[in-house]
């Protein structure tokens, strides 16, 4: 196990697709195509499952109507006012704008998705907070709970330690020292105890979502291709208590952690064999992996990902 | 133990027609073991695990980690003050005896019950209550409703992968329930027979797993309250008067 139980990494996957494939040295299938495979899998489970579920901060824009969606597919969108009970807003169609009742005004009621833009329903008449329940890609690790007291460098205001703390009005920022992969989409999870003033997240020169709230935050941006440095940008009091980064590459490396939950990495293992009985023609047994697969991913889909409500009758007080 | 890892070995090895390590080396047959082992737990969400955790004051979201949130209760208000250990008091939890608060008035202890997304912001609050009512699960996090204004202790009922992986012969699935153990001969042999391109024994010894996973997590982990009808005594006998 190269892998920290009950993760296995590439090294483990790759050494169980070698098994089952009866290649246990490397004579016909190289390890680049392995990885290859692995990464087709990790992409099929999470495209087929939805298992790769995350809840992304976004933002409308007042007078825009469109927002890029940052994630596979958006499943749900969340209205957060800036005081009182948030609400989900009602799936509609692009025919459907500006037909339905506006019950609440100008505040925003109904979402449509499209293309890469999700479309808020009234226009916004100023910014409003909106918190998106996604599917994504799977990511590899790149670091989770970053230590915070060491291999930054702290801008005005910043005091390194554990919590990270960030005091003063002018606007200072936490640099990351270790360079990022550019020009792929990362997700990083922020953690603040307690704020009063604003918490942004960037890469390089694109940045995140400001954070205005304590809670945990999660935000998907888009790495530039040079200078990737993870940065938090902070204005008045903000305590970080947690920083964890993770980026959409491919496996290309033996300690490459998928954040696939460790009931669907071995599927990975028997997904990649598939791929490999598949070059050599064995295609019966292909094709016999791949129903376990489609089996072992609709029960998992069905029993650990969906969210079933409980009935009434679960409640209910039977003498 | 029969099923610790050595017994493990020989079975898998006695299943597969194989009595010394020809065809499979210790080390493949370890790590089928230890896949089966999270397998097991995965499928049958047969590792259940109480976990406490503490709300964030202003977020509806809770970090977690694991298979699956079974069920989740509110425990107590103002979590920190009544949980957090100070160098003179410790608070341990025990089998019997769990610390909910220093004073009564901090007690809820109370189900919350699980609902779709799509209801955030329209499922009926309870008035003047704060404390979560509502949750479900996304992703890593827990979402609760109404947000938390304070610290809450929330109790989450968890399906946990296990706690360690076995390398040694006398090591044991020590967390899965016994009866779920025998599952892990069969799954090693469905992934062990692709070796050898065994596909009938592989589909056979899939099948063989999957009807025990199914069998045993019907007939232990399935809960039932007990209803009225439970309680009836059989209806006597009445002969109806033909008339």
């Amino acid at each position: 196990m190269a892998g920290a139980w009950p993760n296995l990494d590439a090294a483990d996957l790759e050494a169980r697709v070698r098994t089952y494939l009866n290649e246990v040295g490397v004579d016909f299938v190289p390890q680049s195509t392995v990885w290859r495979w692995l990464t087709i899998a990790a992409n099929v489970i999470a495209e087929v499952t939805g298992c790769v579920r995350r809840v992304l901060d976004s933002e409308a824009i007042a007078g825009s109507q469109l927002a890029p969606v940052p994630a596979s597919k958006i499943l749900y969108v969340e209205y957060i006012p800036t005081s009182g009970r948030s609400s989900l807003l009602s799936p509609i169609t692009p025919l459907q704008v500006g037909h339905f009742p506006y019950p609440n005004g100008v505040l925003p009621q109904y979402w449509f998705e499209f293309g890469s833009y999700f479309g808020i329903d009234p226009v916004p008449a100023s910014n409003h907070r909106l918190r998106l329940f996604v599917s994504d890609a799977p990511r590899i690790i790149v670091a989770h709970n970053i230590p915070l007291d060491s291999g930054w460098a702290a801008g005005t205001g910043w005091a390194a330690g554990m919590p990270l703390v960030h005091t003063g009005t002018p606007s200072g920022d936490y640099v990351y020292s270790t360079v990022l992969s550019g020009a792929i989409m990362h997700t990083v999870e922020v953690t603040v105890s307690t704020i009063t003033g604003t918490l942004t997240p960037a890469i390089g020169a694109q940045q995140g979502y400001a954070i205005t709230t304590a809670g945990h935050h999660f935000q998907n941006i888009m790495a530039p291709a040079t200078n990737a440095y993870f940065t938090l940008t902070a204005t008045g009091s903000v305590e970080v208590v947690n920083v964890s980064l993770d980026e959409g590459k491919s496996f290309d490396s033996v300690a490459d952690q998928t954040e696939l939950s460790s009931m669907w990495q071995h599927l990975l293992a028997v997904s990649a064999t598939r791929y490999g009985l598949l070059a050599t023609n064995r295609l019966g047994a292909a094709q016999l992996l791949e129903h376990i697969c489609a089996g072992e991913f609709a029960y998992l889909e069905d029993h650990a990902i969906s969210v079933i409500p409980n009935g009434q009758d679960e409640m209910r007080y039977s003498e | 133990m029969i099923y610790n890892l050595t017994n493990l070995e020989a079975l898998i090895r006695n299943e597969m027609d194989e009595t010394s390590a020809t065809r499979f080396t210790p080390a493949e047959i370890l790590a089928a073991c230890n896949d089966g082992y999270k397998e097991v737990a995965s499928r049958a969400f047969c590792h259940e695990v109480v976990q406490d955790v503490v709300t964030v004051p202003g977020s509806p979201l809770i970090h977690w980690s694991g298979i699956k949130v079974l069920y989740a209760a509110v425990m107590s208000e103002d979590a920190e003050a009544a949980y957090v250990d100070t160098t003179s008091v410790v608070f341990t939890d025990t089998g019997d005896v769990v610390w909910n608060g220093p004073t009564a008035a901090d007690w809820i202890g109370l189900g919350v019950c699980r609902i779709d997304p799509s209801l955030v912001g329209t499922a009926p609050l309870e008035e003047d209550i704060s404390y979560p009512q509502f949750f479900f699960p996304w992703g890593n996090c827990i979402y609760v409703e109404p947000v938390p204004t304070v610290k809450y202790l929330v109790r989450l009922f968890t399906a946990q992968y296990p706690d360690t992986a076995m390398i040694n012969g006398a090591d044991i699935c020590e967390d899965l329930p016994e009866e779920f153990r025998e599952c892990v001969v069969y799954f090693a042999c469905y992934v062990l027979s692709m070796k050898y391109r065994q596909w009938q024994q592989m589909v056979f010894f899939y099948n063989r797993y999957i009807e025990l996973l199914k069998q045993k997590k019907q007939k232990f982990l399935q809960r039932s309250v007990d209803r009225y009808d439970n309680k009836k005594l059989p209806v006597t006998v009445q002969l109806e008067v033909v008339k």
